[in-house]
């Protein structure tokens, strides 16, 4: 009884840092450019099908192949940026360049749906087993190997984060853009400087979290992956969407509770309870506190 | 060099069919505190944000001897124009120091690595930036605030953390939008005092927006006078009272006699 709740519980925990990183990747370019896109939807499926392309077709060891990935896909965030999001508020005024962004974004995802299934195809592929199959026995508890280089490589990347923004000078700046873009205009951070690698470290969370998706067992890399990245905006939602720590607090909390439920949720709710919970959860959240549970206050003199 | 620290030529600003800043003209001496006066709505921020590159305008600006119209924002800032805002462009969830520290790190030139790892030019640069950020802060008497958020400060406080956010980057021209709105007495002596200090010890130039006018006429060197976006008058302290048109921009004429008007704008505090 208890081992198969530590099985849970651990498992849920693995999902929850799934959930963590894609959301992280929203949160950043949120921050960084100050309007919601769905583009990391796109960097998770590309990041997995680009580490594809380079890991199965051209032979290149795993790790350079991740590495590559994530580069690729910055390289096509910083363009669609600059060609095309940077026009729109130039042109557009604040409130209707954030509805051009968020539209333009979900015809760029189905664009790459596209690309994805006319490139590489419409069935599933398999990017080998890079974690191991094996699984670490614990006295009577079974952990897959996966879950813990899911952990491992989640606190890592969430580890760099918190330090690139905490302790550099473009963390600093992407802190103070977020915080009053105008104030900081003046105190000389230029955007400029500091977009590049707000994307670079939205690609790099979200491709790492496709990766992990892409090689879960029994799972495999499908041009629907996108919409597996979506499951993360609950989390997102309920970490207050633009606060990191809440990303990680809400994306532990819904890994967990849904695991649970697929565990020990009644078969009379039905098959699916699990998978839609985390919407119930955040439907409910949105009622009770709106600015979700761990939402950032930001003071602003009228 | 000689010549005026600030020149502004013939600015015009229009959002839509207002506008909002109608063919300004004027320059600011080195060592000037220059004050720009009107009523709400006068345009003196949107002016500002011309200063500070925050809006598009016709018409011309030299910095320094040289053209900053159509430069961004924080090329302005890195040419030593440093302002502060009327609704505080303070940084809430950040510290004081942290604050203070955000106008130099656009300075530092060591790259992400060497700032995460923590060694050579980064950290010196670190240690240096700091050394100075206490030292502003110390002048202003908030040192002991250092590590104190944004959040958890009074609104008069945090108006001079703005001012020591300004004066940290060491600029040669500081722009202070309405700094003593919405504090009481003291803490307007207070941060009157200190920007003086700072101008005094730093050898500032600075351009001020004040809705206070018996606070201005003590203050500023020259004074210009805004409404409904014209320039009414442009002069020293003595000329902008005796100027008919800012006084009937002030109390309006209809009803009140310009004598007494301007009786009331002489009079001061006492």
């Amino acid at each position: 009884m208890m081992d198969t709740f530590v099985q849970i519980l651990i498992s849920g925990i693995a999902l929850g840092f799934l959930y963590a990183l894609v959301s992280l990747s929203f949160v950043v370019l949120l921050k960084a450019t100050g309007h919601f896109n769905l583009l990391p939807g796109s960097f998770v499926l590309l990041g997995a099908y680009a580490l594809f392309q380079f890991h199965k077709n051209f032979g290149i060891e795993f790790w350079i192949s991740l590495l590559l990935a994530i580069l690729v896909v910055t390289a096509l965030g910083l363009a669609i940026q600059y060609v095309i999001f940077q026009r729109i508020e130039r042109t557009a005024d604040q409130h209707a360049a954030g509805l051009a962004i968020l539209l333009v974004s979900i015809g760029l995802l189905s664009l790459s749906q596209a690309t994805a299934v006319s490139s590489w195809g419409a069935e599933v592929l398999l990017l080998g087993d890079p974690w191991g199959l094996s699984t670490l026995r614990l006295g009577a508890i079974n952990i897959p190997v996966r879950d813990i280089w899911v952990i491992i490589l989640s606190v890592v990347v969430l580890l760099v984060f918190w330090l690139v923004i905490q302790h550099t000078r473009v963390g600093v700046g992407m802190r103070a853009l977020a915080s009053d873009s105008q104030a900081a205009y003046v105190q000389g951070i230029s955007p400029r400087k500091v977009a590049p690698v707000a994307w670079l470290m939205s690609a790099a969370a979200a491709v790492i979290a496709g990766v992990l998706m892409a090689t879960e067992a029994g799972g495999g890399l499908r041009p629907t992956l996108d919409v597996v990245a979506f499951t993360a905006l609950p989390a997102l939602i309920l970490g207050g969407i633009r606060s990191l720590p809440g990303c990680v607090a809400g994306g532990l909390v819904l890994g967990v509770l849904q695991q649970l439920a697929n565990g020990y949720a009644p078969a009379a709710l039905g098959q699916q309870f699990a998978t839609v919970l985390p919407w119930i959860i955040m439907i409910v959240v949105l009622l009770v506190r709106p600015s979700g549970l761990f939402a950032t206050r930001e003071f602003r003199r009228a | 060099m000689s010549g005026p620290l600030l020149s502004a030529e013939d600015v015009t600003v229009r959002f839509g069919g207002v506008t909002a800043v109608n063919g300004v003209s004027f320059d600011v001496a080195r060592g000037e505190l220059f004050a720009i006066i009107g009523p709400n709505g006068a345009g003196k921020t949107t002016l500002f944000n011309c200063l500070s590159g925050l809006v598009k305008y016709t018409g011309s600006i030299r910095f320094d001897g040289a053209p900053i119209t159509g430069r961004r924002a924080d090329q302005i800032a890195q040419v030593g124009i440093a302002r502060t805002f009327q609704n505080l462009g303070l940084f809430s969830s950040m510290t004081v120091l942290e604050n203070v520290l955000v106008g130099r790190a656009s300075k530092l030139t060591a790259g992400i690595p060497a700032g995460l790892l923590w060694f050579g030019k980064a950290r010196r640069q670190e240690i240096d930036a700091r050394q100075h950020a206490y030292e502003v802060l110390d002048v202003m008497g908030m040192a002991d605030l250092a590590h104190t958020p944004i959040r958890s400060l009074p609104y008069g406080t945090r108006k001079r953390v703005e001012l020591a956010k300004a004066a940290v980057v060491a600029p040669q021209l500081l722009l202070l939008d309405e700094p003593v709105a919405g504090l009481n007495h003291a803490e307007t002596e207070e941060l009157i005092t200190a920007v003086l200090e700072l101008k005094e010890a730093m050898g500032l130039t600075i351009v001020l927006i004040e809705h206070d006018t018996f606070l201005v006429m003590d203050v500023a060197d020259r004074i210009l006078a805004l409404n409904f976006g014209q320039p009414i008058g442009l002069g020293t302290p003595a000329e902008i009272q005796a100027n008919p048109k800012v006084v009937e921009a002030y109390l309006g004429t209809s009803a009140v006699d310009d004598a007494v008007a301007v009786e009331t704008m002489k009079g001061g505090e006492g």
